[in-house]
């Protein structure tokens, strides 16, 4: 009898335990207020690169004033730092700097940091990184062997653009600026950064 | 036995009027929750009340039970009073958002993205969210921010969201408990009436098995609770508790399947026009397990944790079984 009461115990503990596993399960951690993103497109990308190369084209050819703490007017405004040890020229923005630009387009301001380095010689090629902040937009990029012209206009290389998942090639050519994700491609006015 | 029933009954009545206290505090809080809605639309509502919504739930479907053990030897009454505690999470206390909308309005004629399709963002703090902050409403274009508008702040910042009841119980024949929550109806000027009510049924499977090692118990309980027009809300579990007497120390735990949902009411000021707003919205909490310690000393005082999309802490001084 006590063996045959130790195996209807055992049967109702396993019994229990397989009850209260099935009513409950594993409880659910997630938060309880909803945390929802926006699901970006290639073109989505595609846009969102414009603005950077338009953005960076307009930095650069501001990188021809000497001073340590620079400012800058339009259309981006705001201050960066220079940095020259005779060789290469290092422009970067600290923690707190950053420069704003407001498309007249969108009305919502768009902040741009970055840290380039002009490396001496002819042409001058640009190479570093940066990022651009608009609302919950995040967005990296970074310049590859971007060659400049006399005025410091972008005529060759590249800007590699991280969004969500995907990473844009942003070329140069002499006035024109074309895209690529994947297998697309897209024109880049480079007048104000728009996307066709 | 009788002087502890006379002080049973007095810190009853002390407690009850605490209760009718965080009531009082309640209805002003809802009269500031419905000014701070009229700026906004259902949509933002629904993210912005959602820790409300859920919280009220889990605080409701929590303290069902101090022990799986019901007496089946004759008629037995029990008085408690329960207070709950659900914990906000930082990620709780924010809400974002997304939805697909016409851009044109929310942008001019001749505007990149006017007539086209773009994302509506709502993001801010929750009705517990931080103090200082105020939501925001954004439209993007290919993900980039075209329109933005402030929505409102917080009504309160907490870290948790507290609840207190009363409730009655009657048990002793067949194996059988049931369980009542309840306060008197409160009308509250500028609010309107507060109803609460919960019945709730439990039994035991020890009255056909009494050489079990432990007390089981299978339940069910179904609450609403009503603050004037703005807010109807619901509550109902189902559980299965497990419990084992050491001296005057009881061990608890048990699983739940539970829902809850609130009915929201409120008047939406669209630039000068009064919009009622109607809508349900569920919690999102489904599951929980519970692990408690009740300790008899002539009264009783337990304590509990509640793990699921919340951490809730429940604790209860019972007089009776």
């Amino acid at each position: 009898m006590k063996r045959q009461d130790t195996i209807i115990w055992s049967l109702l503990a396993i019994l229990l335990s397989i009850a209260m596993f099935g009513l409950a399960g594993c409880s659910s951690d997630d938060p309880v207020s909803p945390n929802e993103e926006i699901e970006l497109t290639a073109e989505d990308v595609a846009h969102q690169s414009g603005l950077i190369t338009y953005a960076m084209a307009e930095v650069l050819q501001n990188f021809t004033k000497a001073e340590t703490t620079v400012q800058m007017f339009t259309p981006l405004t705001g201050f960066y730092q220079r940095n020259d040890d005779g060789a290469d020229v290092r422009y970067y923005t600290l923690a707190d700097q950053e420069l704003i630009w407001t498309p007249a387009a969108f009305g919502e301001e768009i902040a741009i940091t970055f840290d380039v380095t002009l490396s001496g010689g002819t042409p001058k090629a640009a190479n570093g990184s940066g990022a651009l902040h608009a609302g919950t937009l995040a967005i990296t990029f970074d310049l590859d062997e971007v060659q400049l012209d006399v005025n410091h206009a972008p005529v060759a290389g590249t800007i590699i653009v991280s969004s969500g998942r995907f990473a844009a090639s942003i070329t140069f050519g002499v006035g024109t600026a074309t895209v690529q994700i994947g297998t697309e491609t897209w024109t880049i006015d480079m007048t104000d950064g728009s996307v066709s | 036995m009788k002087n502890w029933r006379t002080g049973g009954l007095l810190i009853a009545a002390l407690l009850l009027t605490m209760a009718a206290g965080a009531v009082a505090q309640t209805e002003e809080s809802t009269d500031e929750l419905s000014d701070l809605l009229q700026d906004v639309g259902e949509d933002y509502a629904r993210g912005y009340l959602s820790p409300l919504i859920s919280g009220f739930g889990i605080n409701q479907n929590s303290g069902l039970y101090h022990t799986a053990r019901i007496p089946y030897d004759g008629l037995k009454i029990s008085f408690a009073i329960k207070g709950m505690s659900s914990n906000l999470s930082d990620a709780d206390k924010r809400f974002r958002t997304v939805s697909t909308v016409d851009l044109s309005d929310y942008v001019d004629p001749g505007d990149p993205g006017y007539g086209e399709e773009g994302q509506l963002v709502f993001e801010g703090p929750t009705v517990f969210g931080a103090e200082g902050e105020t939501g925001t409403m954004t439209a993007y274009w290919h993900g980039i921010p075209v329109f933005q508008e402030n929505a409102i702040e917080s009504l309160v910042d907490f870290d948790y969201i507290p609840m207190i009841t009363p409730e009655a119980s009657v048990g002793g024949f067949f194996g059988l408990r049931g369980t009542i929550r309840w306060m008197p109806d409160y009308d509250a000027p500028d609010v309107g009436t507060i109803k609460y009510k919960g019945l709730g049924l439990s039994w035991t499977p020890n009255i056909l098995m009494p050489t079990l090692p432990v007390d089981v118990a299978i339940g069910m309980f179904k609450q609403s609770l009503d603050i004037g027009e703005l807010l109807e809300s619901t509550a109902s579990s189902v559980y299965l508790a497990v419990s084992k007497e050491f001296s005057v120390l009881t061990v608890y735990g048990g699983v739940a399947k539970e829902s809850s949902s609130m009915k929201v009411h409120y008047t939406f000021d669209d630039n000068g026009d009064d919009v009622p707003i109607d809508f349900e919205l569920a919690g999102v909490q489904e599951k929980r397990t519970t692990l408690g310690a009740t300790l008899s000393l002539g009264l009783k005082l337990n304590i509990e944790v509640n793990k699921g999309n919340m951490t809730n802490y429940t604790g209860g001084l019972i007089f009776g079984f």
